[in-house]
């Protein structure tokens, strides 16, 4: 799948894919999301894949090459007919392909800094704050985690009132 | 602080845990009570139970993670958090995502910390059809009240509310409606955003940092890295559970058999019936797997001219309320840009465009109580798939909402708006919103996700309509608990990890008040 991953890359991805040298990367990203899948959902999608890697071989354009050896204009020509196909199962791979390679994109450090998302910056900050400000409540509360409180009887009190009224 | 609250700390896996490096060979383990699922239910009854003097096991398929492993990296923590890496799919038309939390803790370590108790009318409902005893609001207060005691339940520090937070509560109260702040179980949350993937501080009380802790100092063994196989038997009575460790790449490896006087089973509503189906555990009323409900969600983005820069500040500080008794409540839900960009309708330098205004974007939820049920099937080979199909109903209050959503958005100053509809373009303007009203928009088109899944094995006083007895007792067998979500008779229309906790708080005091039928 590494091959079809490379080549779709330029296609569903912002142009910041290529310029950013995040190829690779994104390719590597994807595969290790699709390893967590269900294996089901692991087995359709790889079955969807080849199918549309393969089937592009009967497109009179593809001229008998497979998806992920289309240059970049008949790659996009190819994954727009099936982005905008009437099929629902077409349609569908379509958007699992570029949602998987778009997640992994938009979680390369160098694109989030360029949308000014930095979340980890944040984190650390407020992470810090919390801990000067609050610290002896924070330590009460877990102090309190661990103080014996048995369930009482009288948990059974407002039903025991209600059965006697 | 004393060594022993120091040890609370989930920055380390703690004395009781035992984790897949701890299990090379088979093993047989024996105890009181054995609870598969470590989250909102089963933490619960564990803690109780162990303080109350039984000798429990805590089971948990997922991983042992500590506070300080969970970081703002959405896709990996995704893979290392969630059930099947979030790819989870209840069948239907349109095909619902759903979530689960697959990790020491359950679903409480991703999900966004909200603590609402069940509504008083959910409760009536309950006692009223379903027949549950002492479910009513009064006999339930204590319980909840414990819980929020034990998950410090509050609304948020003012500062740290976001702007996106901000701008959804000016629209609604500009358009005059109820807002409410969101109660949530957290110690002074600090806002970082990251209730969904973990939280880097601590401070959300996912069962992970409080029940967990409590239950292993009561005494609980933890086994992480280990799933339940089937629950042993004899006859109709429960005596243990087979399970294997989860070794790296989701591989089978040694058998750990538990033997118990009771199991309990708390590992969700998709995974519970699942379980018990493939242990040969038949519901006289035919309602295991039935029943399934699961609060439709679907969001809207709307994008503004000012820096919203929605990462910053609290997961959903407030709740619109106004249109509750119509069944649907919105909320602000950051969303992470990896996340949101999978959703978009474009791709290529289309997307790159439209995710340029990130910093912009306020994303908006909506959860809908639904009125239609679906069900859990059991493949061959014992694993579950959800079967889910929206209702007309439902759908139209989807859109309906929806474009009530977005006149508090546009009222708030959003000047675009991004619907989770395929083949409808984005608002622009409020004049837009009448011809969404206007529009039939096909089910199929509509893009719906959840993480509440409730109501497979339903408890009730009757066994030919109940899976379970009132107090999670599986009806027809003995020394098989429920405790999971999996037991509301109905949808309850708010977030329902406090009613699952509160029920499994009543289930537990119930094994304690009856120890010795339990221990016999």
């Amino acid at each position: 799948m590494s091959r079809l991953f490379g080549s779709l890359v330029p296609v569903v991805c912002p142009e910041g894919a290529v310029r950013l040298g995040l190829v690779d990367w994104l390719v590597h990203h994807t595969e290790l999301s699709i390893g967590s899948f269900p294996r089901v959902v692991r087995r359709a999608l790889v079955a969807g894949l080849t199918t549309y890697d393969l089937s592009a071989a009967a497109w009179p354009r593809a001229r008998g090459r497979s998806a992920g050896r289309l240059d970049p204009e008949r790659a996009e020509a190819w994954y727009r007919l099936w982005w905008e196909s009437r099929l629902l199962p077409r349609r569908e791979l379509a958007r699992a392909a570029k949602q998987l390679l778009c997640l992994a994109y938009y979680e390369a450090p160098s694109v989030q800094a360029e949308i000014g998302y930095a979340p980890q910056a944040w984190i650390d900050k407020v992470a810090r704050r919390r801990l000067e400000v609050h610290r002896p409540a924070i330590e009460r509360h877990q102090e309190s985690l661990i103080a014996p409180d048995p369930l009482p009887s009288s948990l059974t009190a407002p039903r025991a009132a209600r059965e006697a009224s | 602080m004393s060594a022993g609250a120091a040890a609370l700390r989930a920055d380390h896996v703690p004395r009781g845990v035992y984790t897949r490096d701890d299990l090379r060979e088979d093993v047989i383990l024996g105890c009181d009570v054995v609870v598969v699922g470590s989250g909102a239910g089963g933490a619960v009854v564990a803690a109780e139970l162990s303080e109350a003097g039984f000798d429990v096991i805590l089971m948990e398929e997922g991983r042992y993670y500590s506070t300080r492993d969970f970081t703002a990296e959405a896709s990996a923590m995704i893979r290392q958090l969630y059930r099947g890496g979030g790819a989870t799919l209840a069948m239907g038309e349109p095909p619902v995502m759903y979530q689960e939390g697959s990790t020491v803790g359950g679903s409480t370590v991703v999900n966004g910390g909200m603590a609402w108790r069940t509504p008083e009318n959910i409760l009536d409902r309950w006692d009223r059809e379903h027949r549950v005893e002492g479910i009513r609001a009064a006999d339930m207060e204590l319980y909840f009240e414990r819980v929020e005691r034990r998950l410090h339940v509050r609304t948020q520090d003012p500062e740290s509310i976001g702007r996106d937070n901000q701008l959804l509560k000016i629209g609604a109260d500009r358009k005059g409606w109820r807002v409410v702040d969101n109660l949530r179980n957290q110690v002074h949350c600090a806002g970082s955003n990251n209730c969904a993937f973990g939280c880097p501080t601590g401070a959300k009380q996912s069962a992970l940092v409080s029940y967990v802790p409590r239950a292993l100092h009561f005494g609980t063994r933890l086994h992480s890295d280990l799933r339940a196989m089937r629950i042993l038997r004899r006859g109709k009575r429960a005596t243990g559970v087979e399970a294997r460790v989860v070794e790296p790449g989701g591989r089978l490896g040694a058998r750990v058999t538990v033997r118990a006087r009771l199991v309990v089973s708390a590992c969700g509503a998709i995974h519970t019936p699942a379980l018990l189906a493939r242990s040969g555990f038949r519901s006289p009323s035919g309602q295991l797997g039935q029943n399934l409900s699961l609060h439709p969600n679907c969001k809207v983005v709307a994008i503004f001219d000012e820096d919203v820069r929605g990462w910053e500040g609290v997961h959903q500080a407030y709740q619109v309320r106004e249109f509750q008794d119509q069944g649907f409540l919105f909320a602000a839900v950051n969303i992470p840009p990896g996340i949101l960009a999978m959703g978009m309708p474009c791709y290529g330098d289309a997307l790159g465009r439209l995710m340029s205004d990130y910093r912009r974007m306020v994303v908006a939820g909506m959860l809908v109580e639904d009125s239609v049920v679906g069900r859990v099937r059991i493949l061959p080979g014992g694993q579950p798939l959800a079967f889910y199909q929206l209702a007309d109903a439902d759908a139209d209050k989807l859109v309906h909402g929806t474009t009530l959503l977005c006149e508090l958005l546009f009222e708030a100053g959003a000047r675009r708006i991004l619907l989770p509809f395929a083949g409808v373009g984005e608002l622009r303007s409020p004049d837009d919103l009448a011809g969404l009203r206007a529009r039939r928009i096909p089910k199929s088109h509509m893009e719906i996700v959840t993480v509440h899944v409730m109501g497979t094995a339903r408890m009730g006083g009757d066994r030919a309509h109940a899976v379970t007895d009132s107090h999670g007792l599986v009806h027809d067998a003995d020394g098989l608990m429920v405790a999971d979500a999996s037991l509301f008779p109905t949808p309850i229309g708010v977030n329902p990890a406090e009613t699952i906790s509160a029920l499994a708080t009543r289930n537990a005091h119930h094994v304690i008040e009856n120890r010795r039928r339990f221990l016999s």
